[in-house]
Order: C-alpha cells, then structure tokens, then sequence
C-alpha cells in the first residue's frame, strides 16, 4: 500500500511542474507588466524607473522565457503568487480568505449529488427495462442538458420571485444575526443549480457499473446457493458496484469548480467563483492565475485521493 | 440485440468498389446459405436500423435537422433583421407582430433567437472539428507508435485534464477578448483530451484482435490495416463522443456568453440574450426574453444528447465515451 501511494505520489509531481509551466504561459500571454504584479505596491511608489530596470535585471526579467519560469516558480512555491491590481492584496491570501465559503458550497452540493445519484442508479439498474428506468433515463438527460445559469434563473424566477419562498441572493439575510437556516434557506437554490449535472453523472455511472455487476458470476453463484437476494445484494452487488465510483469523485471536480464560478456569481455568493468572476470583469490576471493555478492543483490532489481510496478499498488495483 | 453480433467486424460482403473482391463475396454468401444462417447485413445498415428503432434518437435527430435547416435559413425564418432597433416599442411583451416581444433596445426577440441557433451550432461544430483533429493527431500517434512517444503524450494529456476547463477558456477569453472565432478556437484546444485518450485506448484494442492481426499474417501494409479494419470500428465510439463534444461546445459557449465573455452585442447569441435579460427587474418583468433563448439552448443540447444515445446503441458502444 505504502508502495503504491508513494509511487501515485511520484506520478502527480510532473503533472505539477506541468501545471504551473501551463499556468505561467498564459500568465505571459496577458498583457501587463509582470514585476509591477509581483511587487509590493507600498514599494512601487517610492521606486525610480532605474531603481525599477535595475530590480527588473536583478529578478531576472529581461531574461528569456524558461529563465523567468524558474524564478516565478521559486516566489510560487514560497506562496508568492503576486497582488492583486485591485484590491493590491497578495492573490493567495484573497483566494484562501474565500474559500471556505466555496468548500462548503461545493462539498454540500457534491455530498448531495452523489447520495441521490448513486440511490437512483441503483433504483434505475434494479428495475432495468421499467417505467422508472426509463422516466429516470429521460430525466437524467434533461440534468444535463440545462445550463446551469438557467436553471438556477428559473428557479430564482419561481421560488424567489413568484413564490416568495426563497431569498433571491447573497448567503445572509442583511441586518439579522447569522442563523443556520437563513444560511441554508439561502443555499438551497445555488445548491440544487450546481448539483443538476452531478446528479445525473452519478446516476448514469452508478446504473452502468450496476448492471456489470449483476451479470458477475460471482452473483450468479451467490444466487444458487440459495442467499436471500438481500443478502446477495449487499454483500456482493454493492460492494463491487459502488466502490469504482470513488474515482469519479475527481472526474467530477472540474465541472463543479466551473459551475462554482457562474453559480457563485448569479446569487452573490461570496466564494471563490465569485471572486474570480470579479477579476474577469477588472482583468486582475493575478487573482485568475492563482484560481486557475489552485484549481488545477486540488483537481490533482483529488484524483490522487480518488485513486488511493479506491486502493485501499480494492486490493487488485495496488497490486496491478 | 441480434444474435449475429459475433460477425460484427466483417467487410461488408457486396464491395461495390473493386471487382476482384466479388470472387471472395460469392463465396461467403454461398458459405451463408449452406449454413442457413440470416442474410449478412453490412455494419453500417445494421447501425441505422438500430439508430431508427431508438424512438429519442429519431426524435432528436427530426429537432436537431429543424434547427440546421433554420440555422441555415435564418434570413428568410425570421420576420426582423435580429440587429434592428425598433426604438418606438422597447422592451414589449409579446404580440402578433413581435412573437416573443422586443428586448431593452427595441430588438425582436423571436429574431434573434432564430439567429441565435446559427451561432450555437457553429460554434459547437467548429470547436468540436478542431478537437477531433488535435484529438486524432494525439490518440492516434499515441496508439500507434507507442512506447516513449505514447508515454509522453498521454502525460501531457492527463495535464490538460487536470485543469479545470471552464476556468481555462474564461481567462483565455478574457485575455484573446470576446468574438466568435476566439470562442470557438479556445473551446476547441482545451476540449481535446478525453477524446485523444478514446482515439489512442480504441487502436491499442483493435491492435490486439485477431483479424487485426491475421490481417498482419496475411502480410496486409500499416496503411491496408488502418483504413480498412482500426477506422471503421473507431467510428462508433468516436462519433459518439463527438456528438456528446458538440452539446458540451454549446453549453460552454452559452455559459462563456452568459458571463459577457463569449459572442458580443448586437450579434445574437442564446447565452448573450439571457445575460442581456439578467437582473430581478427583467426576470420576472420579461420572462420571454430569456425564457426563449434558455429553453432553445435546453432543445439543441437536449436533442444532441438524443442523438448521441442512439449513436450508442447504433454502434454498440460502452462506457460513457468522452467524459467530458
């Protein structure tokens, strides 16, 4: 086991170099000065433009590409990621200061949306062929045809707007002390638009591996030896079925991060996204680097998490 | 399914092209009826009778054909040049002139969700070509020449998996700026990498087969092999995941749009309408407005995804093709 990790581990350190070489190349395709991005503006201001050629020679700056990648990387790995040209604030600070806030958003809609697709799925295989396979099949279909940002209209337009039912946007109701049903009241339309996708990836996967499952001969011989179906069912469909879904955990972190970013947006939702969506709009490309940098990183960290917990569950995959 | 799957992998017996072929073809149809089995269909006849029998596909395929032909025929569809600003009627609700009532500058919505449909559909039909060929180059080299080429590019490939791809195309499109070339060439390159990795998996399979390889024995060229047994059975799952590329292209291009970062005004795009359409005062004040393009982009997607799972069963296809 320790083998195994250790040797996942070692995979994932190339594919680390790789993102930041990726995120530093664009970081040069936008335009704007790097060192003004690096420095600390209280220093700028009192700077001359020798004293700032002289710093811009000293970092290295008017060296070429692969040169500079090596210096940028030193401040990265030291969580130097520059400031923002707005807030002049070092980027790192801001995203950490927003994301639990998003964590909690994504992990609840993620902790849904897995629950609820898998127990579909295993509706959808058990009955295979049925009415409810099939509604569920179609309905799934329209999960993911919906862009989010409509569905999350849409039901801004119902539930908050026609209804009454709902708070329209932000986290809190302003000027009340924060309770946790204000929060949740004001949660559950951001978390029903980001989970839609979720929800079906996981159905759809969970019927598939079902339906493999349930041909198994293993099953078959359970069968004959007369076990309850109970029986066969959860000591030998699910445990086989639902373990492989452990990988799709970092399969399906991109598209959530991605949703974050427009579902944040559209209910004020003080995150991440949001504040990514902000640095879009004023072209703060240090913020957006680091959110690109950091998200890219934690898809990495999940995948590396997906794949040791799966085994560590299944003992033919370390071995493989 | 049909029993005959087995035979699933065989030429196609009536070559119409090349007569030396029909000595073979007499043969095997008489080997047929000797053993009195049911007249070989051709994979691709059996593929569309299979397709046609998927009740949603065709549905989906009617729908899909309608908005080309529309998207084509936007000119003649639409009863308002979509740009035009009818300044005496702003913001109107529906009537018999205006189907779906005029947007803030005095636009005829149903105008502009008709041209609309033209933009979507080329956006995900040129973003999903330009994968397909960087998705081809990869997968294909990969699986076939493996070894330490192979190793390098699936690494590289894993790379751009790891970011997440909407963040990606939305800095992109910040810094290139928004136009409908920049969209689709942008969505294009990040959208490569699930495709690649099924390009290179389906060779690496077809490679191992026995006909693959007694096509080898028989001493038939890299090329003979190529063309005639790995490409026609990568077609299945590729077209697939095309199709599935293509409704992913128009919901990236909607949400892109959707942030003001995709297709700009006046030009009609469904994800620029509903952008146009946001805030509490329009959503409840003029539902058409951004009712009409979301639920277009819900149909084109919808019956995409139709096709798509038809496509599937067409080919007898499993997994769930791109992951994307």
């Amino acid at each position: 086991m320790t083998q195994y990790i250790t040797r996942r581990i070692l995979i994932s350190i190339p594919l680390l170099f790789g993102i930041s070489i990726i995120t530093f190349i664009i970081i040069n395709m936008a335009p704007g000065d790097p060192l003004t991005a690096l420095l600390d503006p209280e220093d700028q201001i009192s700077l001359s433009v020798r004293d700032i050629e002289a710093m811009r020679r000293e970092l290295g700056l008017d060296r070429p590409g692969p040169v500079r990648y090596v210096i940028w990387l030193k401040e990265a790995v030291t969580g130097n990621l520059g400031f923002s040209y707005q807030t002049k604030r070092p980027v790192v600070e801001m995203v950490l200061d927003k994301l639990p806030v998003s964590l909690s958003l994504m992990g609840v809609a993620l902790a849904l949306a897995s629950s609820i697709g898998v127990m579909f799925g295993v509706i959808s295989a058990l009955k295979q062929y049925s009415v409810i396979d099939y509604s569920l099949s179609v309905i799934s279909f329209f999960m993911i045809s919906i862009p989010q940002f409509f569905f999350a209209l849409s039901g801004m337009l119902i539930f908050a707007v026609w209804l009454g039912w709902l708070p329209v946007f932000g986290m809190w109701t302003a000027g009340e002390d924060p309770e946790l049903w204000d929060l949740a009241r004001h949660a559950i339309l951001p978390i029903s638009a980001l989970m839609l996708q979720d929800i079906a990836v996981y159905m759809r996967y969970t019927r598939a591996s079902m339906l493999d499952t349930l041909s198994a001969e293993y099953v078959l011989t359970a069968r004959a030896k007369g076990l309850s179906e109970a029986l066969v069912l959860w000591k030998h469909v699910f445990r086989n079925a639902l373990v492989p879904l452990v990988t799709i955990l970092g399969l399906s972190l991109p598209a959530l991060i991605g949703g974050a970013l427009i579902i944040e947006t559209i209910f004020s939702w003080p995150g991440v996204g949001a504040l990514a969506y902000d640095a879009l709009r004023q072209r703060d490309y240090p913020v957006q680097m680091a959110v690109l940098l950091m998200g890219a990183t934690a898809v990495l960290a999940a995948n590396l998490l997906a794949d040791v917990a799966y085994a560590w569950v299944d003992p033919r995959v370390r071995h493989a | 399914m049909s029993p005959e799957t087995p035979r699933n992998n065989r030429p196609p017996p009536a070559d119409p092209e090349g007569g030396a072929a029909v000595g073979t073809a007499q043969r095997r149809l008489e080997a047929v009826e000797l053993l009195d089995l049911p007249p070989e269909l051709s994979p691709w006849t059996r593929a569309r009778r299979r397709f046609m029998s998927h009740k949603l596909a065709v549905l989906g395929l009617a729908i899909l054909l309608n908005m080309v032909l529309i998207s084509i025929f936007a000119d003649f569809v639409a009863p308002y040049d979509p740009t035009r600003n009818h300044l005496h009627k702003l913001l109107a609700p529906p009537d018999s002139l205006n189907w779906l009532g005029t947007d803030r500058s005095g636009r005829d919505t149903f105008s502009r969700v008709v041209f609309g449909s033209r933009v979507s559909l080329s956006v995900g039909v040129v973003a999903v070509s330009i994968y397909l060929a960087i998705a081809f180059a990869i997968g294909a080299t990969a699986g076939l020449v493996g070894g330490r080429v192979d190793n390098v590019l699936m690494r590289f490939t894993d790379l751009v998996m790891t970011f997440p791809s909407f963040i990606l195309i939305v800095i992109m499109a910040g810094i290139l700026g928004p136009s409908i070339i920049n969209v689709m060439v942008i969505i294009g390159i990040f959208g490569w990498p699930g495709l690649a990795r099924l390009i290179r998996g389906q060779i690496l399979v077809q490679r191992e087969l026995d006909y693959v390889i007694a096509s080898q024995a028989l001493g038939g060229s890299l090329r003979h092999i190529i063309r005639r047994h790995v490409l026609p059975n990568v077609v299945g799952p590729v077209s697939v995941a095309v199709t599935l590329g293509v409704a992913g292209a128009i919901l990236a291009e909607a949400g892109l749009s959707f942030l003001g970062l995709g297709i700009s005004e006046p030009a009609a795009s469904w994800g620029t309408m509903i952008s146009n359409a946001r805030g509490i005062a329009f959503i409840d004040a003029a539902p058409a407005l951004w009712l009409s393009p979301g639920l277009s982009i819900v149909l084109a997607v919808l019956a995409i995804y139709f096709v798509g799972d038809g496509l599937r069963d067409a080919f007898d296809v499993r997994g769930s093709g791109s992951g994307n």
